[in-house]
């Protein structure tokens, strides 16, 4: 009976001390506030520098949870397999989400049935099916790249160039796809370029620039367009015709000064601030929804001080 | 007298138990096992060009090293926009999240106490560039470092510089052929200490090289190549005398005032600057500029690396590195003309 | 069925010890208290916790309405300053204002992005900092310019927008805020109108809003009097439709506090209207956002509980324990005293009431002490009686008489009578000792007596002459030995000595109604009543030649055994004869009795 009342006693004292180091110290158990998540984003380039806004939205999530945001970019340009070992090594390194703009669809689609890395995917930009990553987060391509393409007949060109990087990108693909189905059913004329290094593409730009009649030159992914412009603006005489998909401040500079006519946009804030804050609530249990679109539009000399679209193109951070 | 002595026994075994799980605890909450180097970078301005190149080039550096090493290096850079709170809560979120180096291009240079003490107690080695924190700050811990490289030096050299073009060809310079340089000067921010420095010592230079100057205009551009382009253009508009030579304290400014000379196709104009950007070499080779004063980006970079992968490495590693008192690493200038 | 719960709570009432009872009844009082005054406290704390909350809060968007306050005069104090002290009535032909111009963008470079003078017709005429003007922009056709040569006694803020009306470096973007205002330029002797711009750089309002904390949820924004955001902390996603504003309803509040729900959420809107500019601060709070409400506060509660239950409980437990004591020693005092150990000590001891049951209990005890002692004295004496009737159960006397007159009648060859004498004798003594016990059958009794007297009778040379007479039904019963032959001894001593032949002794033993008689009668001396006094009181030795056992002794064995109410009568008249009877109560004679 005295036994049974001691072994009472230790117990009960052994809750007490339990119970108040949960409730008033930090050892067993934290507020959630204090969470770091651990998110890794793998971009499709080999640097940051048309990423700019998309970060930009990355870090308005930044100001309500913490989280610890590794952007990887990739060694070498395009290079899909790359990217894959790429996310292995972030899994490996504790990342908890993964936020992959994928440079090819059907490898990408390959690896992650295959390595099964059990831990949330969010893919941005090219299309990933439900059964493989956990969301996807897009504009609407078809959309702007019809845009974009009425806009080249709007212009009355009767034939353009596009240019891209030759290693095969899903969502050069499908843009160039859309594109060409606008033109052509409207009768314009396109031949696709392709270039490897950026001397090639120096050289394509030169040789475009001295062919004096109405070139129009569509370059089908942002980073091509980067690089295209930077050689652009040196440039003593500009005589092309130039729209781009995507935007950076400098871009939008060039489309104020008239060397670049269109742009087609989608909110790369937006892809920012809804990837992190997906992989946020997928961190935090909570349902979220596989398929999110952001808005988008085609920008122009006349509309980039509108207020509609300025918000967009230049976010208040 | 039993029952009490057990009760005691009993709450002593527990009190000690805690006291041991709690360091035990406390210990393996605080420091998760990372093989990934964090290093962190704060820019005062991300559009000022030489900044901006040097971080493109450390960028490429740790790219290289990662492959080399086959480690996962992670670089985070920030841009404080030239405010000193938006770069002090940058510089905290990097403490925050453990960061391994922190790389600081202090806005304020009379603002670096409250992060060197808020860095030391994380016990993050702090690494200053370009932009010198004040003297007793410096020394208010040891793991503070500064990289950056002599005004007084590149000034010099700017006048130098000067003055052997101006040996080889004095027409170049002085155009009017009056024995006299008329020059306007382009200054850069107010309260930055290379501004007063590298203004002071050019001309000092030059006139003690012989050279008779005459100051024509002069306004402080902050370094900016767009207001030194509206100043300059307003310059060739309004002023009486010719300017025969522009001198700028930065390679922004130089190729802001080319931009107006360019815009009001104006005579050329000497103009030298001091950085060595990409595009002030650039407009060196084109001849738009006269000359400038290199301070070899890729280098810098290089260094900035070698620093913080030693102060990762350990202590032995910076003693290696043999810096001067044990905090200042000096880059050298070089003339590009 | 009350009865039945009234029952079987009584049952374990009943088996409860005080102590448990007290212990229990202190500590769930005390839980019961310190759960009532815990949640009392609470609540009354949580509301008072939420009315400081909400007037913090109050002061809180007070505070930043003053900052914007402020920062809104200044910068239109600098426009009235430049304007007035710089500009007007100054020759612009004559006078340079750069360097005043710059001198005020230096000073304020925080706050101000450009300051800039225009003609009439829109061009520059000062700028501060030095810029350039974007190519294609027209300032004239800007909203900021119009509205300020439209309504030339006021000064206007525009929406915000980004600055696009300077080369900026390549880039880089600024959100601002364009005060403008129309001013009135001396040219020599004509004086013209021109407008003042200071584009706000939107930096310096955003700081105003930094670190604003309204409870954990809560945030401040600014709208215009269009209802356009000028700041919120997700401004950029309400920009794009992720994230949505009550800002329709806000624009028709008044300054004042409403209660709202937005989006499916409870919530408050503090309103306050920043002066001159028509812009309006909301203050958005959620109730709750100060609550104790958190799982970590929750279990701090429970463990606050569980200790001071515990505390308590362990309190009570002592001094219950203390206060029960008394009585508990009390219990096992008494319980040892049950079990037989009459010399416990009994502390008298505690509070008033178990002070004076410990009297009691010990009074009580040595009562009990006494009687037993009582009861050991009394069979003390039954045993000395008895012993005393044993020891004369073979008296010397007798029994050399008796073997005398045997050796005399074998010497005298009347072997018959010898024979007889020896048998009786024998029979005699058998019953005498009856294997030691000391209750037999009356029919042993009276066989007892038939020897005794046999024997007498050849002795005392047939001087008399015995008469027994036994019913059957008295043959069964029992009684004590040695009973009867006393009395005959005293009757043949006292009686018959003196008789001569004539002398009859009556022995008879008959049941009647819940009694057995014993009567020994005979017709001798008789004696008086004194005399029959003195006989029962044992006043009168017997002669030496007897048993021993007096008349006296024999009637107190018999009151010993069978008590008071039974025992010997003595009926006798002097001359006539004397009548013993022995009454005894109907005790059947079981041969196993637990002899005493």
């Amino acid at each position: 009976m005295k036994h049974k009342n001691d072994i009472l006693y230790i117990l009960a004292l052994i809750l007490l001390v339990m119970l108040y180091l949960i409730s008033s110290t930090d050892l067993f158990y934290k507020e959630q506030e204090t969470d770091i998540y651990q998110i890794s984003v793998i971009l499709n380039e080999t640097s940051d520098a048309i990423f700019e806004n998309i970060k930009l939205g990355m870090k308005q999530v930044d100001k309500e949870w913490t989280t610890e945001v590794n952007i990887v970019t990739l060694y070498e340009a395009n290079h899909a397999e790359q990217q894959m070992k790429l996310v292995e090594r972030e899994v490996a390194n504790g990342a908890e989400v993964i936020i992959l703009f994928p440079v090819d669809a059907e490898l990408t689609k390959e690896y992650l049935i295959q390595e099964n890395w059990n831990i949330p995917i969010i893919c941005v930009g090219t299309y990933l099916p439900e059964q493989v990553v956990d969301v996807w987060i897009h504009g609407d391509e078809l959309a702007r790249v019809q845009e974009l393409g009425r806009k080249i007949i709007e212009d009355n060109l009767r034939f353009i160039y596009t240019i891209a990087p030759r290693i095969e990108r899903s969502n050069v693909n499908q843009r160039l796809k859309g594109l060409k189905e606008v033109l052509e059913e409207n009768n314009v004329g396109v031949e696709c370029l392709y270039y490897e290094t950026e001397e090639e593409l120096v050289t394509l730009l030169r040789e475009l620039n001295e062919k004096g009649i109405e070139t129009g030159l569509v370059a089908l992914d942002t980073m091509t367009l980067n690089l295209l412009m930077t050689q652009y603006r040196t440039l003593e005489e500009q005589n092309l015709y130039i729209y781009g998909i995507g935007y950076t401040s400098s871009l939008l500079s060039d489309l104020e000064k008239g060397l670049i006519q269109a742009l087609s946009i989608h909110n790369d804030y937006d892809l920012g601030y809804l990837s992190l804050a997906s992989a946020v609530a997928l961190l935090q249990h909570e349902k979220v929804a596989y398929d999110q679109k952001v808005i988008g539009g085609l920008i122009t000399k006349d509309n980039i001080y509108g207020t509609f679209y300025e918000k967009i193109l230049f976010p208040i951070h | 007298m039993n029952q009490k002595k057990r009760y005691l026994l009993i709450i002593t075994i527990v009190f000690v138990c805690f006291l041991l799980f709690k360091n035990y605890i406390n210990t393996d909450l605080k420091h998760e096992e990372n093989k990934v180097v964090k290093i962190g970078v704060c820019t005062y301005k991300a559009s000022d060009t030489f900044i901006a190149s040097i971080v493109t080039e450390l960028e490429k550096i740790i790219k290289e090293e990662e492959q080399l090493r086959e480690t996962t290096i992670k670089l985070d850079i920030s841009d404080a926009k030239e405010s000193q709170l938006t770069q002090n809560e940058q510089v905290q979120k990097y403490i925050a999240l453990d960061y391994d180096v922190i790389c600081v291009n202090i806005v304020d240079r009379t603002s670096a106490a409250s992060l060197i003490d808020q860095a030391a107690s994380a016990q993050i080695p702090l690494v200053f560039f370009n932009r010198q924190p004040v003297e007793e700050d410096m020394y208010r811990s040891d793991s503070v470092y500064y990289i950056g490289s002599n005004a007084k030096e590149s000034a010099i050299m700017q006048g130098e510089l000067i003055i052997e073009a101006y040996k080889q060809n004095p027409e170049l310079i002085d155009k009017n052929q009056n024995g006299i340089i008329e020059y306007a000067i382009l200054e850069g921010e107010a309260g930055h200490q290379d501004t007063v420095i590298r203004t002071e010592y050019a001309i000092k230079t030059l006139e003690e090289k012989g050279l008779e100057l005459k100051r024509v205009a002069g306004w402080c551009a902050n370094f900016d190549r767009n207001q030194a382009a509206a100043l300059v253009e307003q310059w060739l508009s309004h002023e009486q005398e010719e300017i025969e030579l522009i001198l700028s304290n930065n390679d922004d400014m130089a190729l802001g005032a080319a931009d107006a000379i360019e815009k009001l196709e104006g005579e050329s104009i000497a103009i030298v600057g001091i950085d060595g950007t990409p595009q002030g070499r650039e407009a060196v080779d084109k001849g738009t500029l006269l000359g400038t004063v290199v301070s070899d980006q890729k280098l810098y970079a290089r260094q900035i690396f070698t620093l913080c992968d030693a102060l990762i490495k350990g202590e032995e590693f910076v003693d290696q590195l043999e810096l001067e008192d044990n905090k200042y690493m000096w880059m050298p200038w070089g003339k590009y003309i | 069925m009350l009865k039945r719960i009234n029952e079987w709570w009584m049952e374990i009432y009943h088996q409860l010890s005080l102590r448990n009872i007290v212990w229990v009844s202190f500590s769930a009082t005390a839980a019961l208290a310190t759960i009532f005054m815990g949640l009392s406290f609470y609540s009354r704390f949580s509301m008072q916790l939420n009315n400081e909350m909400q007037m913090e809060n109050q002061a809180l968007i007070n505070q930043v309405n003053n900052a914007v306050n402020t920062y809104v005069r200044n910068m239109m104090k600098l426009s009235d300053t430049l304007y007035f002290k710089v500009i007007k009535d100054q020759d612009i032909q004559l006078v340079d204002f750069d360097e005043t111009f710059r001198l005020f963008y230096e000073t304020n470079k925080d706050y101000i992005k450009n300051i800039a003078l225009f003609s009439e017709e829109g061009d520059p005429i000062v700028l501060a900092p030095a810029a350039s003007l974007k190519e294609g922009i027209h300032p004239a056709e800007q909203k900021w310019f119009k509205r300020a040569l439209e309504k030339s006694e006021n000064m206007h803020f525009s929406t915000l927008h980004i600055q696009n009306l300077f080369n900026e470096n390549e880039g880089e973007y600024e959100w601002v805020i364009s005060l403008s205002r129309a001013v009135q330029m001396t040219y020599g002797s004509e004086v013209k109108q021109g407008v003042l711009l200071i584009d706000m750089a939107y930096d310096g309002i955003k700081q105003l809003f930094s670190n604003i904390s309204l409870g954990q949820e809560g945030y401040v924004y600014m709208m215009d009097q269009t209802g356009a955001i000028i700041y919120h902390p997700k401004q950029q996603l309400l920009a794009s439709g992720i994230y949505k504003e009550n800002t329709q309803a806000a624009m028709h509040y008044n300054d004042g506090i409403y209660n709202e729900v937005f989006e499916g959420k409870q919530r408050q809107v503090i309103i306050k209207t920043v002066g001159y500019t028509g812009w309006t601060i909301e203050g958005v709070i959620f109730p709750n956002a100060v609550s104790l409400n958190n799982k970590k506060s929750n279990i701090f509660f429970i463990f606050l509980f569980l200790f001071f239950t515990m505390g308590l409980v362990l309190i009570n437990s002592i001094i219950s324990t203390k206060v029960s004591k008394p009585i508990r020693n009390l219990e096992k005092a008494v319980k040892e005293v049950e079990m037989g150990k009459l010399d416990t000590c009994i502390k008298a001891e505690g509070f008033y009431e178990v002070h004076h049951l410990g009297q009691s209990v010990h009074k009580m005890a040595e009562q009990i002490k006494k009687l037993m002692e009582d009861i050991v004295k009394e069979h003390e004496s039954k045993r000395k009686s008895e012993l005393d009737a044993l020891q004369s159960q073979i008296n010397p006397h007798f029994l050399y008489n008796t073997l005398d007159i045997i050796v005399w009648m074998i010497e005298n060859e009347r072997q018959q009578d010898a024979a007889k004498v020896v048998t009786a004798l024998a029979r005699f003594f058998r019953i005498s000792l009856s294997k030691g016990k000391h209750i037999i059958s009356i029919a042993d009794e009276i066989e007892h007596v038939r020897n005794y007297l046999t024997i007498q009778q050849l002795r005392y040379k047939n001087k008399f002459e015995y008469d027994i007479e036994i019913t059957e039904e008295a043959k069964s019963f029992a009684t004590i030995k040695l009973i009867i032959q006393p009395l005959v001894e005293n009757a043949i001593y006292h009686g018959m000595v003196y008789m001569d032949g004539d002398g009859l002794i009556r022995v008879q033993a008959y049941v009647e109604e819940s009694e057995v008689y014993i009567t020994v009668s005979d017709n001798g001396l008789g004696m008086t009543k004194e005399r029959i006094n003195q006989l029962l009181k044992g006043e009168i030795q017997s002669s030496k030649r007897g048993s021993g056992i007096g008349v006296s002794n024999v009637n107190e064995r018999i009151k010993l055994y069978f008590g008071e109410a039974y025992g010997i009568q003595i009926e006798s008249e002097p001359d006539e004869g004397t009548k013993m009877i022995v009454h005894l109560p109907k005790v059947i004679y079981e041969k196993e009795e637990k002899g005493v």
